[in-house]
């Protein structure tokens, strides 16, 4: 009889529940979590982990900045987008000029010529803010210390595609915002909205937090079971 | 004495549902919630939900805590002298509440459990949701340098951890012989 669960949705199996010691720490279930005061374990992880993405996000981003420059491409070929980081009072912010690549029409009413520079520009922290949920939630986990840097791995990894999934079209929305107002303007039916809408609102109006607890998630679930197994084979 | 662990476990064991199943449940009560939410037109958010049930609180707690303030309301504003705070979709508090109400919808309990649990967790949501909302009050009228990073940032992950935290709490209050719905 297989002794550990092979995936998130396997049955739990006696024989896993006398093996296992820690039936919390192994079993990719959701269980209720008993180890220590669980509210200051997450308020001193967000408090840490809200530090190191204020203080360190950008250099992150740095790293990342022309895979997400080729992302906000990939939206439309009517402007070639470059982003680039700055700073405000408010802190890092990450910035997107989008030069108009050919002359843009709505019909045959001109909308915006070849050459003008659109720009935008959002705080760097707000994006961030979902690795801060992922992480925090990833860290106050009870768990041994190889797991947990296994889950810390698995988590960048996830917070990676986050960031690539939604900080690229959140810039690019503004873009796309400032034609679709010029649009609006000369015409008096609605005009379409744009495809990168609908993701945006869906991040701005929660999805930026399902995103991060989805991604805690898997990466739990995940972690467990490769621990699982490793555990078996050692 | 396998025999007495496995018993021992199951006895005092917490409810299991396996993890996928309850992501799957938690996003489709999410989606479902923020279909309903879209639907909702704005005008009726801004004069009616926004207007009686965040602005016109917060406006009392405001002066409860600081009766010098000059800050009235007006649809989803709240209106003063250094500036006025607009509450807007995506702004009020709405997600933090979807998301508890989901994990708690989609995880196996009870319905009275749930139920329960659903109320008194959004009651705690909108509780921290006014005080998010005079707290930004205070600080774009007296520490605007910090509005932002408190509203963009650390006040949204600090309530999402938060509702987190509730449902972790609420799941250990739900018995482990549970009835499936």
């Amino acid at each position: 009889m297989d002794a550990h669960s092979t995936g998130a949705d396997s049955a739990v199996v006696k024989s896993a529940v006398v093996k296992s010691v820690a039936v919390t720490s192994v079993s990719a279930k959701i269980v209720p979590l008993k180890k220590g005061p669980l509210i200051a374990r997450l308020l001193l992880a967000w408090l840490v982990m809200a530090a190191v993405f204020y203080s360190a996000g950008h250099l992150m981003v740095q790293q990342v900045l022309p895979l997400l420059q080729w992302l906000a491409n990939s939206v439309s070929d009517q402007y070639a987008a470059q982003l680039s980081l700055g700073a405000s009072q408010q802190g890092a912010i990450i910035q997107i000029a989008a030069t108009i690549s050919h002359n843009i029409f709505y019909g045959s009413l001109p909308i915006a010529p070849k050459g003008a520079v659109l720009t935008a520009a959002g705080t760097l922290v707000h994006a961030l803010s979902p690795l801060v949920i992922l992480f925090s939630l990833l860290v106050c986990w009870p768990a041994p210390w190889r797991l947990l840097i296994l889950r810390l791995v698995m988590g960048a990894v996830f917070g990676l595609l986050i960031i690539l999934g939604t900080l690229p079209f959140l810039l690019v929305s503004h873009i796309e915002g400032t034609l679709h107002a010029a649009t609006q303007q000369f015409i008096t039916e609605p005009v379409p909205m744009p495809r990168v809408f609908y993701w945006v609102m869906f991040v701005e109006m929660g999805g930026l937090w399902l995103l991060p607890i989805l991604a805690a998630l898997g990466t739990i679930g995940l972690s467990h079971s490769f621990y699982s197994k490793a555990s078996v084979n050692s | 004495m396998a025999t007495h662990i496995v018993s021992a476990q199951v006895a005092t064991a917490p409810p299991r549902q396996p993890l996928g199943w309850f992501a799957a449940g938690f996003c489709a009560w999410f989606m479902a919630f923020e279909c309903a939410y879209f639907f909702i037109p704005d005008d009726f958010l801004r004069d009616v939900i926004y207007q009686r049930f965040l602005v016109a609180p917060s406006i009392w707690l405001i002066h409860v805590l600081s009766p010098a303030e000059l800050v009235t309301g007006r649809q989803n504003l709240l209106l003063a002298p250094h500036g006025n705070l607009e509450i807007v979709r995506g702004c009020d508090g709405a997600g933090a509440v979807f998301l508890l109400a989901a994990a708690m919808l989609a995880f196996q309990a009870p319905s009275f459990r749930k139920l329960q649990g659903i109320l008194l967790g959004v009651a705690l949501l909108v509780v921290l949701n006014y005080a998010r909302i005079v707290g930004l009050y205070f600080l774009s009228a007296h520490a605007s340098g910090a509005f932002l990073i408190v509203h963009s940032y650390l006040a949204p992950t600090f309530i999402i951890l938060l509702s987190c935290c509730v449902f972790a709490l609420w799941m250990r209050t739900v018995p482990e012989r549970t009835v499936r719905w």
